[in-house]
Protein backbone atom coordinates (compact mmCIF):
# COMPACT_ATOMS: atom_id res chain seq x y z
CA UNK A 1 0.00 0.00 0.00
CA UNK A 2 1.38 3.41 -0.93
CA UNK A 3 1.76 5.93 1.86
CA UNK A 4 -0.48 8.37 0.01
CA UNK A 5 -3.46 6.04 0.60
CA UNK A 6 -2.76 5.53 4.27
CA UNK A 7 -4.51 7.69 6.79
CA UNK A 8 -2.54 9.92 9.10
CA UNK A 9 -2.14 8.55 12.63
CA UNK A 10 -3.71 11.49 14.43
CA UNK A 11 -2.49 10.45 17.84
CA UNK A 12 1.15 9.57 17.13
CA UNK A 13 1.91 12.30 14.59
CA UNK A 14 1.72 15.27 16.97
CA UNK A 15 3.74 13.33 19.55
CA UNK A 16 6.65 12.47 17.25
CA UNK A 17 6.50 15.25 14.63
CA UNK A 18 9.73 17.24 14.56
CA UNK A 19 11.76 14.56 16.31
CA UNK A 20 14.62 12.89 14.47
CA UNK A 21 15.17 9.19 13.90
CA UNK A 22 18.92 8.55 14.05
CA UNK A 23 19.10 4.77 13.79
CA UNK A 24 16.97 1.67 13.20
CA UNK A 25 18.02 -1.56 14.91
CA UNK A 26 16.32 -4.94 15.08
CA UNK A 27 15.40 -7.22 17.95
CA UNK A 28 14.17 -10.26 16.09
CA UNK A 29 11.19 -9.03 14.06
CA UNK A 30 10.81 -5.91 16.22
CA UNK A 31 12.18 -2.71 14.70
CA UNK A 32 13.63 -0.24 17.19
CA UNK A 33 13.72 3.38 16.06
CA UNK A 34 16.18 5.43 18.10
CA UNK A 35 15.47 9.16 18.35
CA UNK A 36 17.92 11.95 19.15
CA UNK A 37 16.21 12.77 22.44
CA UNK A 38 16.83 9.24 23.71
CA UNK A 39 13.32 7.98 23.18
CA UNK A 40 12.69 4.61 21.58
CA UNK A 41 9.91 3.58 19.21
CA UNK A 42 9.40 -0.17 19.01
CA UNK A 43 7.44 -1.71 16.14
CA UNK A 44 6.46 -5.38 15.85
CA UNK A 45 6.79 -6.25 12.19
CA UNK A 46 6.05 -9.35 10.17
CA UNK A 47 9.67 -10.32 9.60
CA UNK A 48 13.12 -8.88 10.17
CA UNK A 49 15.00 -7.72 7.07
CA UNK A 50 17.92 -9.83 5.86
CA UNK A 51 21.36 -9.00 7.17
CA UNK A 52 22.37 -7.82 3.71
CA UNK A 53 19.60 -5.20 3.59
CA UNK A 54 20.81 -1.58 3.29
CA UNK A 55 20.55 0.73 6.32
CA UNK A 56 17.11 2.16 6.89
CA UNK A 57 16.37 5.73 5.94
CA UNK A 58 16.56 8.15 8.88
CA UNK A 59 15.70 11.80 9.41
CA UNK A 60 13.27 14.26 10.98
CA UNK A 61 9.68 13.07 11.13
CA UNK A 62 6.99 15.13 9.41
CA UNK A 63 4.04 12.79 9.89
CA UNK A 64 3.03 9.21 10.61
CA UNK A 65 0.61 7.32 8.39
CA UNK A 66 -0.87 3.97 9.22
CA UNK A 67 -3.14 1.33 7.76
CA UNK A 68 -4.15 -2.07 9.12
CA UNK A 69 -0.92 -3.68 7.90
CA UNK A 70 1.61 -0.86 7.42
CA UNK A 71 3.05 2.08 9.26
CA UNK A 72 5.04 4.78 7.48
CA UNK A 73 7.06 7.70 8.78
CA UNK A 74 7.16 10.62 6.35
CA UNK A 75 10.56 12.28 6.76
CA UNK A 76 11.88 15.66 5.71
CA UNK A 77 13.18 15.58 2.17
CA UNK A 78 10.21 13.55 0.92
CA UNK A 79 11.69 10.25 2.04
CA UNK A 80 9.71 7.68 3.96
CA UNK A 81 10.44 4.85 6.38
CA UNK A 82 7.91 2.05 6.15
CA UNK A 83 7.24 -1.16 8.08
CA UNK A 84 4.79 -4.04 7.69
CA UNK A 85 2.90 -4.52 10.94
CA UNK A 86 2.55 -7.94 12.57
CA UNK A 87 -1.15 -7.17 13.21
CA UNK A 88 -3.52 -4.18 12.85
CA UNK A 89 -3.07 -3.05 16.45
CA UNK A 90 -0.81 -3.49 19.47
CA UNK A 91 2.40 -3.27 17.46
CA UNK A 92 3.75 0.22 18.13
CA UNK A 93 5.05 1.63 21.40
CA UNK A 94 6.99 4.81 22.13
CA UNK A 95 8.85 5.38 25.37
CA UNK A 96 10.85 8.46 26.28
CA UNK A 97 14.46 8.52 27.45
CA UNK A 98 13.36 7.77 31.01
CA UNK A 99 11.22 4.84 29.93
CA UNK A 100 7.88 6.56 30.43
CA UNK A 101 5.21 5.48 27.99
CA UNK A 102 4.35 8.17 25.43
CA UNK A 103 2.20 6.20 22.99
CA UNK A 104 0.90 2.68 22.48
CA UNK A 105 -0.98 1.31 19.52
CA UNK B 1 -95.35 6.36 27.67
CA UNK B 2 -93.74 8.21 30.49
CA UNK B 3 -90.97 6.43 32.54
CA UNK B 4 -90.38 7.23 36.19
CA UNK B 5 -87.35 9.30 37.29
CA UNK B 6 -86.01 6.24 39.08
CA UNK B 7 -86.16 4.05 36.02
CA UNK B 8 -84.57 6.79 33.91
CA UNK B 9 -81.71 7.11 36.41
CA UNK B 10 -81.26 3.36 36.47
CA UNK B 11 -81.17 3.19 32.67
CA UNK B 12 -78.61 5.98 32.54
CA UNK B 13 -76.49 4.24 35.13
CA UNK B 14 -76.65 0.97 33.19
CA UNK B 15 -75.70 2.78 30.00
CA UNK B 16 -72.70 4.39 31.63
CA UNK B 17 -71.54 1.06 33.07
CA UNK B 18 -71.87 -0.65 29.71
CA UNK B 19 -69.95 2.13 28.03
CA UNK B 20 -67.17 1.84 30.58
CA UNK B 21 -66.93 -1.90 30.06
CA UNK B 22 -66.82 -1.50 26.30
CA UNK B 23 -64.25 1.27 26.52
CA UNK B 24 -62.08 -0.86 28.80
CA UNK B 25 -62.28 -3.79 26.41
CA UNK B 26 -61.31 -1.58 23.49
CA UNK B 27 -58.35 -0.17 25.45
CA UNK B 28 -57.19 -3.67 26.38
CA UNK B 29 -57.34 -4.80 22.78
CA UNK B 30 -55.44 -1.70 21.70
CA UNK B 31 -52.68 -2.31 24.25
CA UNK B 32 -52.32 -5.94 23.24
CA UNK B 33 -52.14 -4.94 19.60
CA UNK B 34 -49.53 -2.29 20.40
CA UNK B 35 -47.44 -4.80 22.33
CA UNK B 36 -47.66 -7.43 19.61
CA UNK B 37 -46.84 -4.80 16.99
CA UNK B 38 -43.59 -3.95 18.74
CA UNK B 39 -41.99 -7.27 19.61
CA UNK B 40 -38.86 -5.60 20.94
CA UNK B 41 -40.70 -4.21 23.97
CA UNK B 42 -39.87 -5.96 27.23
CA UNK B 43 -43.46 -6.95 27.94
CA UNK B 44 -43.78 -8.86 24.69
CA UNK B 45 -40.51 -10.63 25.30
CA UNK B 46 -41.34 -11.54 28.89
CA UNK B 47 -44.78 -12.83 28.00
CA UNK B 48 -43.71 -15.03 25.11
CA UNK B 49 -42.49 -18.53 25.73
CA UNK B 50 -38.79 -19.25 25.27
CA UNK B 51 -39.53 -21.06 22.02
CA UNK B 52 -41.03 -17.92 20.54
CA UNK B 53 -38.23 -15.71 21.86
CA UNK B 54 -36.13 -16.70 18.88
CA UNK B 55 -38.70 -15.34 16.50
CA UNK B 56 -39.25 -12.13 18.46
CA UNK B 57 -35.66 -11.08 19.11
CA UNK B 58 -33.27 -10.69 16.15
CA UNK B 59 -30.51 -13.26 16.00
CA UNK B 60 -27.79 -10.72 16.61
CA UNK B 61 -29.62 -8.76 19.30
CA UNK B 62 -27.76 -7.82 22.46
CA UNK B 63 -30.50 -9.61 24.41
CA UNK B 64 -29.21 -12.95 23.13
CA UNK B 65 -25.66 -12.18 24.05
CA UNK B 66 -23.56 -14.00 26.59
CA UNK B 67 -22.28 -12.05 29.56
CA UNK B 68 -18.71 -13.28 29.11
CA UNK B 69 -16.81 -13.55 25.81
CA UNK B 70 -15.78 -16.69 23.98
CA UNK B 71 -12.48 -17.66 25.59
CA UNK B 72 -11.02 -19.00 22.34
CA UNK B 73 -12.03 -16.02 20.26
CA UNK B 74 -11.26 -13.46 22.98
CA UNK B 75 -8.66 -14.84 25.38
CA UNK B 76 -7.51 -11.35 26.39
CA UNK B 77 -4.15 -9.80 25.52
CA UNK B 78 -2.01 -7.10 27.05
CA UNK B 79 0.47 -4.45 26.10
CA UNK B 80 4.03 -4.65 27.36
CA UNK B 81 3.32 -2.27 30.25
CA UNK B 82 3.81 -2.30 33.99
CA UNK B 83 1.82 -1.10 36.96
CA UNK B 84 4.00 2.01 36.94
CA UNK B 85 2.80 2.74 33.41
CA UNK B 86 -0.91 2.24 33.97
CA UNK B 87 -0.99 4.14 37.25
CA UNK B 88 0.16 7.37 35.61
CA UNK B 89 -2.70 9.81 35.24
CA UNK B 90 -3.90 9.91 31.64
CA UNK B 91 -2.36 6.58 30.71
CA UNK B 92 -5.35 5.33 28.70
CA UNK B 93 -5.35 8.50 26.59
CA UNK B 94 -1.91 7.58 25.31
CA UNK B 95 -3.29 4.41 23.77
CA UNK B 96 -4.61 4.69 20.26
CA UNK B 97 -8.34 4.34 19.68
CA UNK B 98 -9.47 1.03 18.21
CA UNK B 99 -9.68 1.43 14.41
CA UNK B 100 -13.18 1.19 12.98
CA UNK B 101 -12.17 -1.74 10.80
CA UNK B 102 -11.06 -3.70 13.85
CA UNK B 103 -14.36 -2.91 15.62
CA UNK B 104 -16.26 -4.23 12.62
CA UNK B 105 -14.11 -7.34 12.70
CA UNK B 106 -14.97 -7.85 16.37
CA UNK B 107 -18.71 -7.56 15.67
CA UNK B 108 -18.43 -9.92 12.74
CA UNK B 109 -16.50 -12.54 14.70
CA UNK B 110 -19.43 -12.75 17.14
CA UNK B 111 -22.06 -12.82 14.41
CA UNK B 112 -23.43 -9.35 15.08
CA UNK B 113 -24.60 -8.24 11.67
CA UNK B 114 -26.32 -5.08 12.79
CA UNK B 115 -26.87 -3.20 15.98
CA UNK B 116 -28.56 -0.11 17.27
CA UNK B 117 -26.79 2.79 18.96
CA UNK B 118 -26.32 2.05 22.62
CA UNK B 119 -26.86 -1.68 22.25
CA UNK B 120 -23.23 -2.80 22.51
CA UNK B 121 -19.79 -1.50 23.09
CA UNK B 122 -16.59 -3.03 21.75
CA UNK B 123 -15.13 -3.87 25.12
CA UNK B 124 -11.51 -4.51 25.99
CA UNK B 125 -11.75 -7.75 27.95
CA UNK B 126 -8.61 -6.74 29.78
CA UNK B 127 -9.34 -3.04 30.08
CA UNK B 128 -6.90 -0.40 28.90
CA UNK B 129 -6.63 0.74 32.51
CA UNK B 130 -5.22 -2.71 33.34
CA UNK B 131 -2.80 -2.76 30.42
CA UNK B 132 -5.09 -4.47 27.94
CA UNK B 133 -4.32 -4.15 24.25
CA UNK B 134 -6.30 -3.18 21.15
CA UNK B 135 -5.70 -6.60 19.63
CA UNK B 136 -8.77 -8.34 18.16
CA UNK B 137 -8.06 -11.10 20.68
CA UNK B 138 -8.86 -8.66 23.48
CA UNK B 139 -12.02 -7.20 21.98
CA UNK B 140 -15.65 -8.35 22.04
CA UNK B 141 -19.09 -6.79 21.64
CA UNK B 142 -20.47 -6.42 25.14
CA UNK B 143 -24.10 -5.65 25.76
CA UNK B 144 -25.31 -2.62 27.65
CA UNK B 145 -28.78 -4.12 27.96
CA UNK B 146 -28.48 -7.56 29.52
CA UNK B 147 -29.36 -7.74 33.20
CA UNK B 148 -27.86 -7.90 35.71
CA UNK B 149 -24.47 -8.31 33.99
CA UNK B 150 -23.57 -5.76 31.36
CA UNK B 151 -20.92 -3.31 30.24
CA UNK B 152 -21.68 -0.83 33.02
CA UNK B 153 -21.17 -3.46 35.68
CA UNK B 154 -17.88 -4.61 34.15
CA UNK B 155 -16.69 -1.00 34.24
CA UNK B 156 -17.04 -1.11 38.03
CA UNK B 157 -14.77 -4.12 38.23
CA UNK B 158 -12.23 -2.49 35.92
CA UNK B 159 -12.15 0.63 38.07
CA UNK B 160 -11.88 -1.35 41.32
CA UNK B 161 -9.06 -3.54 40.05
CA UNK B 162 -7.22 -0.49 38.73
CA UNK B 163 -7.51 1.15 42.14
CA UNK B 164 -6.21 -1.96 43.87
CA UNK B 165 -3.28 -2.33 41.48
CA UNK B 166 -2.25 1.29 41.92
CA UNK B 167 -2.62 0.98 45.69
CA UNK B 168 -0.33 -2.02 45.66
CA UNK B 169 -3.06 -4.33 46.98
CA UNK B 170 -3.02 -6.67 43.99
CA UNK B 171 -0.46 -7.43 41.34
CA UNK B 172 -1.19 -6.27 37.80
CA UNK B 173 -0.81 -9.78 36.41
CA UNK B 174 -3.37 -11.12 38.86
CA UNK B 175 -5.83 -8.35 38.05
CA UNK B 176 -5.43 -9.12 34.35
CA UNK B 177 -6.04 -12.80 35.05
CA UNK B 178 -9.15 -12.11 37.13
CA UNK B 179 -10.80 -9.93 34.55
CA UNK B 180 -9.89 -12.08 31.56
CA UNK B 181 -10.90 -15.49 32.90
CA UNK B 182 -14.34 -14.63 34.27
CA UNK B 183 -15.10 -11.03 35.04
CA UNK B 184 -18.40 -11.89 36.70
CA UNK B 185 -16.68 -14.03 39.30
CA UNK B 186 -14.14 -11.26 39.70
CA UNK B 187 -16.94 -8.78 40.32
CA UNK B 188 -18.43 -10.97 43.01
CA UNK B 189 -15.08 -11.25 44.73
CA UNK B 190 -13.76 -7.72 44.44
CA UNK B 191 -16.80 -5.48 44.14
CA UNK B 192 -20.05 -7.01 45.41
CA UNK B 193 -21.85 -10.32 45.51
CA UNK B 194 -24.30 -9.03 42.92
CA UNK B 195 -24.88 -5.75 41.18
CA UNK B 196 -27.85 -3.74 42.34
CA UNK B 197 -30.34 -2.66 39.74
CA UNK B 198 -29.05 0.89 40.07
CA UNK B 199 -25.49 -0.25 39.50
CA UNK B 200 -26.52 -2.36 36.55
CA UNK B 201 -28.20 0.57 34.85
CA UNK B 202 -25.80 3.33 35.85
CA UNK B 203 -24.05 5.14 33.07
CA UNK B 204 -20.38 5.09 34.10
CA UNK B 205 -19.28 6.84 30.93
CA UNK B 206 -21.07 9.51 28.96
CA UNK B 207 -22.88 7.49 26.33
CA UNK B 208 -26.41 7.56 24.95
CA UNK B 209 -28.53 4.44 25.13
CA UNK B 210 -32.12 3.29 24.97
CA UNK B 211 -34.00 3.86 28.21
CA UNK B 212 -35.77 0.59 28.87
CA UNK B 213 -35.04 -2.35 31.12
CA UNK B 214 -34.76 -5.64 29.23
CA UNK B 215 -35.40 -8.99 30.88
CA UNK B 216 -32.62 -11.12 32.31
CA UNK B 217 -30.12 -12.47 29.88
CA UNK B 218 -30.89 -15.99 28.76
CA UNK B 219 -27.21 -16.83 29.06
CA UNK B 220 -25.96 -17.76 32.50
CA UNK B 221 -22.34 -17.18 33.43
CA UNK B 222 -20.20 -20.29 33.64
CA UNK B 223 -20.27 -22.00 37.01
CA UNK B 224 -16.83 -21.66 38.61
Amino acid sequence: MTTSRMARNQKLTPIIKGRTITQVTWDGAAAQLHLTDGSLLRIHTTVAPPASAPPATVGKVRAVRQSLDTIAFDLEGSSSLQFSLAEPTSCVMLRDAKGALEYAD
Amino acid sequence: MHSSPFSRALATRRLRTSSAIIAGAIATLACERAVSATPQTPQAIVDTASTTLQSVVPADSALRFPDVPNSVRTPGTTLDVTAADICVSGYAKRVRNVPSAVKRQAYASYGVRSHEPGEYEIDHLISLSLGGSNSIRNLWPESFRTQPWNAYVKDELENELHRRVCAGRIELAKAQYVISHNWIIGYRIYVHTKPTSAQARRKTRSRSRRSYSPPRSQFDPPVP
